[in-house]
């Protein structure tokens, strides 16, 4: 009984944001993204958009910190993925908040175009990502991006309100 | 002819233009917790959902924009207060 509910959970489309510690290294961000993509697809879903947004202020201090690195993505599954997802984030010392939303109740069937499954840096390193993996590619867009911010860190916490008003 | 008069005078300080509501009006303006730069102008300096009667914003917005705003503090992109 419990098996064939477990079948007939229709796949929905979420969205998840989560919260990194402002100061996580490029391999630390690089590995969460991977794990996230790992859960998804162990669980019967599919990766529909990851984004890295970027370090941006917080409106309010989160674990000590004052700022965060946020990363968004989008996925189709069912509640359970959505649990285990979550049960993930809370394992990751690095994740210091998340929010999963759920966008549709039943999943579009749009392809889902291989630009949006890396992290959308400034200034991304087109030459490098070709030919790499989509684990690679997720960990490796979020690098320049960090380097980007750290030199000019306030002029891109601006660039990234206006984007938002 | 007194109650007539009663009643001008009631209904004279309530003379506020009502405007309406910008998401009815504007189908750009869309309402989305990921986007705090709308919703910021829905609360207050301290950080408060402001009222639809104030706002203008009709109450199926109000609702829509409520949760938003919920959603929005929850991921720090609003703040819950901002005194702490």
């Amino acid at each position: 009984m419990a098996e064939a509910q477990k079948k007939e959970h229709p796949l929905r489309e979420y969205e998840v944001i989560y919260i990194l510690k402002p100061d996580v290294t490029k391999e630390v961000a690089e590995k969460v993204a991977t794990r996230v993509a790992d859960v998804i697809t162990r669980m019967g879903g599919t990766l529909t958009r990851i984004e890295n947004w970027g370090r941006r202020m917080l409106a309010y201090e989160i674990a000590h910190s004052k700022r965060g690195l946020y990363v968004y993505v989008t996925y189709r599954g069912d509640g359970a993925l959505v649990a285990e997802l979550e049960r993930n984030f809370r394992m990751l010392d690095e994740v210091i908040r998340f929010q999963s939303v759920k966008i549709a109740d039943e999943a579009s069937a749009d392809e889902v175009s291989s630009d949006a499954l890396h992290f959308e840096a400034d200034d991304a390193p087109a030459e490098e990502e070709q030919g790499l993996t989509l684990e690679q590619r997720l960990g490796l867009a979020a690098s320049p991006n960090r380097e980007y911010q750290s030199q000019d860190e306030l002029s891109d916490e601006e660039e990234a309100m206006e984007e938002f008003s | 002819m007194k109650q007539q008069d009663l009643n001008a005078e009631k209904e004279a300080p309530r003379k506020v233009r009502r405007r309406g509501c910008p998401f009815c009006s504007d189908a750009a303006m869309t309402i989305d917790y990921k986007d705090p730069g709308t919703l910021k102008y829905f609360i207050s300096e301290r950080g408060k959902i402001v009222p639809g009667r104030v706002s203008g914003v009709c109450a199926k917005h109000q609702r829509e924009l409520t949760t938003a705003v919920k959603r929005a503090r929850v991921i720090a992109f609003l703040p819950f207060t901002t005194n702490y």
